[in-house]
């Protein structure tokens, strides 16, 4: 197998609110392989978006990452300074956030944030910037890029936008891509076209994408390994075929159950829905004991050992290790 | 046949923009009857919640009729409209901005009552606290005390205070992780027996609407390009724009492939109407007739399309069609 490209050690992230401090991330671990579409999923609160933004150094004031490290390239990112961070960010790791709009210049034309991307990143000579930035918006499916370079971001579609960011991505052409609910707010006629496009330019260039998501059939279309997260701790971990056909965490058990799928009408069953509560994070053990219907007396005391049920599908639940003692 | 709670004819609504005119609802028809809950489906900017702001008088319509049991809503006074409104309420989509941020739920919850006079004990409001799956405490909480779905069985709990017959919700779900979604459906489907409630389920969750739903109406472009109960609209899509939507939603299940149809480019402006399919620049199929005016074909069972590829339907039923007029 090969070496991963990005691998998440042990990482712990703290944040402080008053006087109190709450760990929204405690021992999370996983890796992302060269070339391949990862996929973390979890709902509000879990801290997928906190994982994306601690591989950015991205932090908000408040947070601090106090374990663990985020090896890239054989580098601890956690480590760097942030100048050192700065050459990472955009030309090694490129990041796309939800609210496409929201992450251009409101200021500056389309086209003119590709070319400055380009010239930050390529250094290609000016008389070039114009003709490659205009290139890349071609590429990234906008017709009539000429004339859209020009627009300024409010004058954009969401869909429009994002295709911009994607193509501002390209034109750093980082090894990880990170694409943080690349979607939402967008139609899903738009999100359809986007997915399309995230995927045909992940496999083109060759890069790797963690992709962040609370919809799981945009996992199951899109990634080949996911890991499901909960209150800021992996609950599960495997291939997506295995994640859907034996899923092990009672989380992830009910999170399956509570799907309505657009091709078959199911009976409405709450009983297999996960229980009204809110996120527990102050518990020292599984923070899904709250509402977990199997809970036992060890949840509340520690987190469980990994368990490994094959290869690459991980465990983290006290039940399935009492089971396989 | 009962006859219909609400009656909505040819509604028309159109912003004025500067020079040009924005055709938000174009020619919408359609009935509801007691007891059924309709989903308005489509994507942003196709009229869904401007048919809904028109119906509960919102907004000024520019042409058309909207009847609630026979009164046409849109020819009576504001005043005589605020009567009514008992019997036609809306949950909205943001419960942030929908409740009033210093009102307990104790107070949001009475105001509704107080305003009809059919206020007169709080027992009512523990009742329709309970009703909501939260309990009696949370009456003398305010919203920011409050967790989003807590907040949304409040606005859904407002809505069914007056007893209406018609309730109106736009995109309840949408702010709610899919976990708590499930309880949410279930609890409207709860009430909707209890109360014999009708309701308008506008949304862009299709999935949601599969499993709440009777009935389905799919807009696009201000029209409804597509109608028919729940399970024939989404096991039998039959127009172009219908198959679209649903093959764009990806499947939670990574053994099911599909073929997709791909819509070029995006939801033109309302701005200039053209005769014809308004899907027509879009249509990966589309043919020289549907730049004409296209008839609603009727599949039978209430399943009508405005589709010229109907034609192939094996229930395709051309007696029946009905001609559209260009607008």
């Amino acid at each position: 197998m090969p070496e991963p490209l990005l691998q998440i050690r042990s990482l712990r992230m703290d944040i402080r609110d008053h006087e109190r401090s709450r760990s929204v991330l405690l021992d999370v671990n996983f890796d992302v392989r060269p070339n391949e579409v990862m996929g973390l999923v979890g709902e509000s609160g879990s801290g997928k978006t906190m994982t994306a933004l601690a591989i950015m150094r991205l932090l908000p004031p408040a947070a601090t990452a106090s374990e663990g490290k985020i090896l890239f390239g054989g580098r601890d990112l956690l480590a760097l300074s942030e100048s050192e961070m700065r050459q990472v960010r955009g030309s090694e790791i490129a990041m796309i956030f939800q609210n496409p709009r929201a992450s251009l210049n409101p200021l500056m034309r389309a086209g003119d944030q590709v070319a400055r991307a380009l010239q930050l990143h390529q250094d290609l000579p000016r008389s070039q910037l114009r003709r490659r930035s205009i290139e890349l918006l071609q590429h990234v499916g906008i017709s009539d890029a000429e004339a859209r370079a020009k627009a300024y971001p409010h004058q954009l579609s969401g869909g429009m936008a994002q295709r911009v960011l994607i193509a501002i991505m390209l034109a750093c052409q980082p090894a990880l891509l990170i694409a943080d609910e690349p979607t939402t707010g967008l139609d899903v006629t738009i999100q359809a076209q986007i997915f399309e496009l995230i995927k045909e330019v992940q496999s083109e260039a060759g890069a790797s994408l963690l992709l962040i998501t609370h919809d799981l059939g945009v996992v199951s279309e899109v990634c080949q390994r996911v890991a499901v997260m909960y209150a800021g701790q992996i609950m599960e971990q495997a291939g997506v075929l295995d994640l859907f056909q034996r899923p092990s965490h009672p989380y992830t058990e009910r999170l399956l159950g509570s799907i309505l799928r657009v091709d078959e009408a199911k009976a409405l069953d709450t009983s297999r829905a996960i229980a009204f509560a809110s996120i527990d994070y102050d518990n020292a053990g599984c923070r899904f004991a709250n509402r977990c219907p199997y809970v036992l007396d060890a949840c509340w005391l520690r987190r469980p050992e990994p368990r490994w049920l094959s290869e690459g599908h991980v465990v983290f639940c006290h039940l399935r290790n009492q089971e396989a003692a | 046949m009962t006859e219909p709670l609400l009656r909505v004819c040819d509604l028309h609504k159109h912003y004025r923009e500067g020079r040009s005119t924005i055709h938000a609802v174009n020619g919408v028809t359609f009935d509801v009857y007691p007891g059924e809950a309709v989903g308005l489906v489509g994507e942003s900017g196709c009229g869904k919640s401007t048919t809904a702001r028109c119906i509960l008088r919102l907004e000024e319509v520019t042409r058309g009729t909207i009847e609630l049991e026979g009164t046409d809503l849109t020819a009576i006074p504001r005043n005589r409209v605020r009567a009514r409104r008992k019997d036609f309420q809306m949950v909205f989509q943001d419960p942030n901005e929908s409740l009033n941020p210093r009102f307990s739920v104790r107070r949001t919850l009475r105001e509704p009552l107080q305003l009809h006079g059919l206020y007169s004990s709080d027992s009512q409001l523990d009742e329709a606290i309970l009703r909501v799956n939260l309990e009696e405490e949370h009456l003398d909480r305010l919203p920011h005390q409050l967790s989003g779905g807590q907040k949304q069985r409040v606005g859904v709990a407002r809505a069914m205070m007056t007893t209406p017959k018609l309730v109106i919700l736009d995109e309840p779900t949408s702010s709610l992780d899919m976990s708590l979604r499930i309880h949410v459906i279930v609890l409207l489907k709860k009430l909707q027996r209890e109360f014999n409630l009708a309701y308008i389920f506008i949304s862009h969750d299709l999935s949601t609407v599969r499993h709440l739903c009777d009935r389905v109406m799919v807009m696009y472009l201000g029209q409804i390009v597509e109608q028919g109960r729940t399970e024939d609209v989404f096991d039998d899509p039959t127009h172009v724009y219908t198959q679209a939507l649903l093959s764009a939603i990806p499947i939670p299940d990574p053994t099911v492939k599909r073929s997709r149809i791909l819509l070029s480019g995006e939801t033109p402006n309302a701005r200039t109407l053209v005769p014809g399919c308004p899907l027509q620049d879009r249509c990966p199929f589309v043919l020289e007739e549907c730049r004409k005016p296209v008839p609603d074909y009727d599949l039978g069972n209430g399943h009508r399309v405005a589709c010229r590829l109907a034609r192939e339907h094996p229930h395709f039923r051309p007696e029946s069609a009905r001609s559209i007029s260009p607008d």
